[in-house]
């Protein structure tokens, strides 16, 4: 049978305690929206790589001498596939296009933007992470799965890969907290609440006013009497007394 | 379901927080999910394989087996969700649970509706609706749809997201396979198991290989999927219930509910629509100081403005509040309180109770801002030393170096290799042997001079091979081909070339298709030989010296007039 235990409560927002004691709240992002902006990544790269070997292709016919042509494919090949990440992620938005695409930006694990040699070195070990691969790079860029690095990604804390924890990096969300607003009731008079109330009770009780208008009336009115404790009142009157509360608690806020 | 008891943090989420919800589910569970999934959804598969492999040919064989494990995969997505649902809400599944439940019950249910379902794009969040709500027909299907507007839009993109995923986890077997029995590049190795794979396996072998892996890596994203498909639900249902709000309200009122018994039977039985105040709650104990009930009429028709009590708070209880994160706004009746609380705050020594939000800035110019009283921080990211930062400050500093080392030489790399090649640059092309080739005296470590080689080497491979020295005949030609490359037709072949790169080369100088042919063949014959210990057998090898194109008669019947200038005669 199921038994009931003390079971750690989850969160895609996941603390870091700083030096002095501060702890901040970082919106660390998973193996999905990454490996999609990985996805975008490498279709960029091999974009620019299919255009460019054209170009040398063009090169070596008219120039008759195949080398040298093939000599600045694999140097460009080199650059592009290992300068990429590096580039775009030391840039000021700490992301690829891919990344930036997806909303994300790779940063130190203190939330502080992350240093070149951070950068580097999390690009570095970018091969660790695509093994197991085909050896060799004949074709100037290493051929891999990236099983390893997914599987680390989605069995660590933190979803990092392999260089992520060698470099002590993370990516996070870039944009704002999901907000979710409906249409606001029209509540004419504030009321004061009876209790005292914690921060995360007070914005409850303004979501409440503010996600109103997605709900039925009585999906409202069940909700307020959840609340009558403090209402100290059931049904309508609950309900209303619940939105003049919400309502005096965003005036003060303002 | 109590939704007191739920172990994750209920908040409405974007799409793919939501997702990543889903996974952080997925992974606390992942032990117990994949020795469930051992014991029930293997045995399915394996049972209806077997079934099919006593009345099917094979190769309707692998096909339908396939087919039924791909069909069956949403019935076997009930088991991560089973488990994840149920430790969602504070219940520990143990794998026999799992393994009951499954045989006895959750299999049949829905068997039909889940073969069905498994067509569906949203499929990740159309599971739970139907398992964990029990709809069926157009009830359903309308809940599907609420859903998926409401914070489950992510389903379709979590479901592409997980076909990559399997793709990925495929290849990742199949370059491990590679990797621990072929050794790449030693391609008679793979070119030998895929003959004995033909010759005495199944002739569908690489198909049933293909299959596996596919189960494989099923068996491994699936629970992830399902993870994201049940986060997506539970993030729907939080947008379209307010669970996050119900969550919150049910314990304040068990809060509120505990401070009102112990304040005694006078204060909780008190059913005044009261303003209390907005204090600092600090304990039980405290709170009839703070909670001092006022008139306030909230009646619909005629709703008052609340009426102030005078009520008196002891500014150090506010104070305590205020410490404690709990004062957050003040009561009318607290205006003085709160003006002392400004001033104390507004003390440096309060700097650590601001609560602080990041916004990333645009520009990479750090410097820390943060405005005072007003509780939020939108400065930049000002550089802080941590514990873990001092020594990954020490790393990034040296990796900072490396950094700039490796673009510095790769900058000179680059114009190392345009200086070699000025001439072919500034030529814009050259003729396609350069006449100054310098000649090499040894290829991967063989002598490849003239002298080192007798004058009839295919007569003196010959002897060699019926002698029984197999290895030095089959040397000899090869390294008098090379020799012949290299001296003769100044081939550009250089030192470090290996056979493929050998071959390449005399390919590209157009020499004629019999010595191009010839050449191929040697090379293979030896390549075997050598790496493979596989003779050639006699009659090949006397064809090899039959057909021996290097002296000079048969090189100038062979190549020609081109050839001629080449320097055959040399």
């Amino acid at each position: 049978m199921a038994v009931k235990k003390n079971i750690e409560v989850i969160d895609t927002l996941q603390s870091v305690e700083l030096g002095e004691g501060v702890e901040i709240m970082l919106r660390i992002a998973g193996p999905f929206p990454r490996a999609l902006a990985l996805l975008l990544d490498m279709l960029i790269i091999g974009g620019v790589m299919l255009i460019f070997t054209i170009i040398m292709v063009i090169l070596e016919i008219t120039s008759g001498n195949p080398y040298v042509a093939e000599g600045i494919r694999l140097i460009v090949a080199f650059f592009v596939s290992w300068g990429y990440f590096v580039y775009f992620e030391c840039g000021r938005r700490g992301a690829t296009v891919g990344k930036r695409a997806l909303g994300l930006r790779v940063v130190d694990r203190s939330g502080n933007n992350a240093s070149r040699g951070q950068i580097f070195v999390r690009n570095i070990l970018r091969l660790v992470d695509m093994m197991p691969g085909i050896p060799g790079m004949a074709a100037g860029v290493f051929i891999g799965s990236f099983g390893l690095g997914f599987m680390c990604c989605i069995l660590t804390k933190k979803f990092q890969r392999i260089g992520d924890l060698v470099a002590n990096t993370v990516v996070v969300y870039t944009h704002p907290d999901y907000v979710v607003t409906g249409q606001q009731p029209n509540v004419e008079h504030p009321v004061a609440p009876t209790a005292a109330l914690a921060r995360e009770e007070q914005v409850a009780i303004a979501d409440f006013y503010n996600r109103a208008g997605l709900w039925s009336e009585a999906r409202r009115i069940e909700l307020a009497d959840h609340a009558s404790e403090l209402t100290r009142e059931k049904g309508m009157r609950g309900m209303v007394k619940l939105l003049g509360m919400a309502k005096w608690i965003k005036e003060r806020g303002k | 379901m109590r939704l007191e008891n739920v172990t994750a943090k209920i908040r409405p989420r974007g799409r793919w927080e939501s997702i990543d919800l889903g996974c952080a589910m997925a992974r606390r569970s992942y032990g117990t999910i994949l020795m469930a999934w051992l014991i029930t959804v293997w045995p399915l598969w394996i049972g209806g394989i077997y079934l099919m492999g006593t009345f099917m040919s094979p190769g309707a064989h692998v096909f339908f087996s396939a087919f039924w494990c791909w069909l069956t995969l949403q019935i076997a997505g009930k088991i991560p969700l089973f488990v994840m649902s149920r430790k969602l809400f504070g219940e520990e599944v143990s794998v026999f649970t799992v393994f009951k439940e499954w045989w006895t019950s959750m299999i049949f249910k829905n068997f039909w509706s889940r073969i069905i379902g498994r067509f569906s794009a949203a499929r990740g969040l159309s599971l739970p609706v139907a398992e964990l709500e029990g709809l069926k027909g157009h009830a359903y299907k309308s809940r599907v749809n609420l859903l998926s507007r409401n914070g489950g839009d992510g389903a379709v993109q979590a479901i592409l997201v997980c076909w990559l995923m399997q793709l990925v986890m495929i290849a990742s077997c199949y370059f491990f396979v590679g990797l621990v029995i072929g050794l790449y590049g030693e391609t008679d190795v793979l070119e030998m198991i895929t003959v004995d794979l033909n010759r005495y396996g199944d002739e569908h072998a690489g198909w049933w290989l293909l299959f596996f892996f596919y189960l494989l890596s099923v068996t491994i994203i699936e629970p992830f999927f399902i993870g994201a498909g049940f986060a997506m639900y539970v993030n729907s249902r939080t947008v379209t219930e307010g669970w996050d709000i119900e969550l919150i309200f049910k314990r304040l009122s068990e809060r509120l509910k505990t401070m009102y018994i112990n304040k005694g039977p006078s204060r909780a039985g008190e059913k005044s629509s009261g303003s209390g105040l907005a204090g600092g709650e600090v304990t039980p104990s405290v709170a009839p100081a703070l909670a001092t009930p006022p008139s306030l009429s909230v009646s619909k028709g005629s709703p008052a403005p609340p009426t102030l009590s005078k009520a008196k708070i002891p500014p150090s209880l506010i104070v305590l509040g205020a410490l404690l994160g709990m004062l957050a706004f003040s009561s009318p009746q607290a205006v003085a309180g709160d003006a002392r609380v400004d001033r104390i705050m507004k003390s440096d020594d309060f700097d650590l109770n601001r609560s602080s939000s990041q916004e990333f800035e645009s520009t990479r110019s750090s410097g820390s801002s943060s405005s005072r009283g007003s509780g939020s921080y939108s400065g930049s990211y000002s550089p802080r030393s941590s514990p873990v930062g001092n020594t990954a400050g020490l790393f990034s500093g040296v990796f900072t170096m490396l950094f700039w080392a490796a673009i510095i030489l790769a900058v000179a790399a680059v114009i190392w290799v345009i200086y070699k090649n000025r001439k072919a640059l500034a030529k814009g092309g050259l003729s396609s042997v350069d006449d100054d080739a310098p000649k090499v005296k040894s290829v991967m470590g063989m002598d490849v001079t003239p002298e080192s080689l007798p004058k009839e080497i295919h007569e003196v491979a010959r002897d060699a091979w019926l002698r029984g020295e197999h290895q030095l005949a089959m040397s000899l030609l090869y390294r008098g081909s090379i020799s012949w490359m290299v001296n003769q037709a100044r081939v550009p072949i250089i030192e470090s070339d290996t056979e493929e790169d050998c071959l390449r080369r005399v390919k590209s100088i157009q020499l004629g298709a019999d010595i191009g042919s010839y050449f191929k063949g040697v090379t293979t014959n030896w390549v075997r030989l050598a790496y493979g210990k596989k003779l050639p057998t006699d009659n090949v090898f006397m064809k090899l010296c039959d057909h021996w194109p290097f002296t000079k008669k048969k090189v100038v019947m062979n190549l020609g007039q081109n050839a001629n200038e080449e320097g055959v005669t040399a």
